[in-house]
């Protein structure tokens, strides 16, 4: 799988923190090692949460960007 | 012009590190006792609360001042316009609307922090930084409470998105953000946002009200620093449970020993009353409250603090927290001296009375500096971490 077909896109906007990074670890649980889940979220904390979230879980963000106010991540789930 | 460019990044492109954020907000913390009283979000908040119920007729309030003049209340508006001011000059200014699930969560939430601030005479900010820092033992008795509600609030947060998950679904919109293919106006709009707040205070001056305008700045310095750094006391007592990451609670330990020196210094050296601070919570009303805050901190996602600056920001959910706060702690209040517990909350005690200044020194530096201990072994060992 490439980096940017993601499979499974969580729309977290609106939401804040801690919303936005339970939901992801949640999904991550839920998915097979190595396989990308795709996060948009509109709260301007998610950038620090979800690297504060790497550095703890392993996961690994792929891509980030932001557009619009919304903040798109892509996540790997640890192998 | 390099060199200028540079700056301009380090403050407004990218965040100000945690841990400079919380020297600064101790400083100021200080800075604000030696002018005249400590950092404190509730106060302000129970003005804006008693104008909503004078608003409506439920009380009768002869002696309450506008929210203009009271400290309290300039304090909470300097942190909304610098929480607006930082976010605009950094472009990151947008109104993100909040669904439906997460307005009733930053609501609630707001009430819990209404009441728990009255309980523990203070919320966060006052009840356990400044009380803290002030050498009151009530401080360290409502940290115990912020603990025990902040793990129980992420408790709740993880049964509700696994039992009822259609409360907390997002998509919603953003609107006025940052245009990414253009320049954008929004640092013009927060320069001259902090420009027509610096006239404010000003014109306080010149019509005989100087302190009035001078609380007003301290606020919109405090809302700066935090929106800049996202320094927060919510994820300093969560986030040990959550994903385990120590770097909030190492900050908010280190901004209270630096908060507490400078205390210690204004009180013994009797240039502020060495009662001052002192509240009569340390007992049910520090523990409880703390408790019903740090519940209520984690369902909102914002603290005394947080709470305000995020609303500043344009966080809708965090605009339903504000005015239930406000609303909350007034009830509260009315509730408490109505029942006779405000009687009740507990006892008044300067721990320097009770164990000298030096061991009342070492006292909270021991407990800041074991805080910041399990913090650190528990990011690595994540053994309370439950993400």
């Amino acid at each position: 799988m490439t980096a940017t077909e993601a499979p499974l896109t969580l729309d977290c906007t609106g939401l804040v923190c801690p919303l936005p990074v339970i939901k992801l670890s949640k999904a991550l649980r839920r998915a097979t090692p190595g396989a990308v889940v795709e996060l948009l979220a509109s709260d301007p904390g998610t950038v620090a949460d979800l690297e504060a979230f790497e550095r703890q879980t392993g996961h690994r963000i792929l891509e980030r960007s932001a557009a619009h106010g919304v903040f798109r991540f892509l996540v790997r789930r640890a192998a | 012009m390099r060199a200028f460019a540079e700056q301009h990044a380090a403050l407004f492109r990218r965040p100000w590190p945690v841990l400079t954020a919380a020297l600064l907000v101790a400083t100021v913390n200080v800075f604000l006792f030696a002018f005249d009283r400590p950092w404190t979000a509730s106060a302000g908040m129970r003005n804006w609360g008693d104008w909503m119920l004078t608003g409506v007729g439920l009380v009768e309030r002869p002696d309450l001042l506008a929210p203009w003049l009271s400290s309290g209340s300039l304090l909470n508006l300097g942190v909304l316009a610098g929480g607006c001011a930082g976010a605009l000059l950094s472009a990151e200014f947008a109104v993100r609307v909040a669904p439906r699930g997460e307005l009733v969560k930053g609501a609630l939430g707001g009430l819990l922090l209404g009441g728990g601030a009255m309980l523990a005479l203070g919320c966060n900010i006052g009840g356990f930084l400044s009380a803290t820092s002030a050498l009151s033992l009530a401080g360290l008795g409502m940290m115990l409470g912020l603990v025990a509600g902040a793990f129980l609030g992420l408790r709740y947060l993880l049964w509700e998105l696994e039992h009822r998950p259609a409360w907390s679904r997002g998509s919603a919109r953003v609107l006025g953000a940052a245009a990414t293919d253009r320049p954008s106006r929004q640092p013009l709009a927060g320069a001259l946002l902090l420009l027509g707040l610096l006239l404010a205070a000003l014109a306080y001056g010149r019509r005989g009200y100087a302190p009035q305008g001078v609380f007003l700045l301290f606020g919109v310095a405090l809302g700066v620093i935090f929106q800049r750094s996202r320094f927060c006391l919510v994820r300093a007592f969560r986030e040990p449970f959550m994903t385990g990451d120590g770097e909030h609670t190492r900050a908010a330990a280190l901004a209270v020993v630096v908060s507490t020196l400078g205390f210690t210094i204004l009180k013994f050296a009797d240039l502020k009353d060495r009662g001052e601070w002192v509240f009569a919570s340390a007992g049910i009303g520090a523990l409880a409250g703390g408790l019903v805050f740090g519940v209520g901190m984690t369902l909102a996602g914002g603290c005394g603090a947080g709470a305000i600056w995020r609303a500043g920001e344009g966080q809708v959910k965090l605009w339903a927290t504000v005015a239930c706060f406000a609303l909350g702690a007034s009830l509260a209040r009315l509730v408490l001296v109505g029942t006779g517990f405000q009687q009740r909350l507990g006892v008044a005690v300067f721990l320097p009375a009770v164990v000298g200044w030096s061991g009342a020194l070492l006292l909270v530096v021991v407990v800041m500096a074991a805080w910041a201990a399990f913090a650190t072994w528990n990011e690595a060992s994540r053994r309370f971490s439950a993400l």
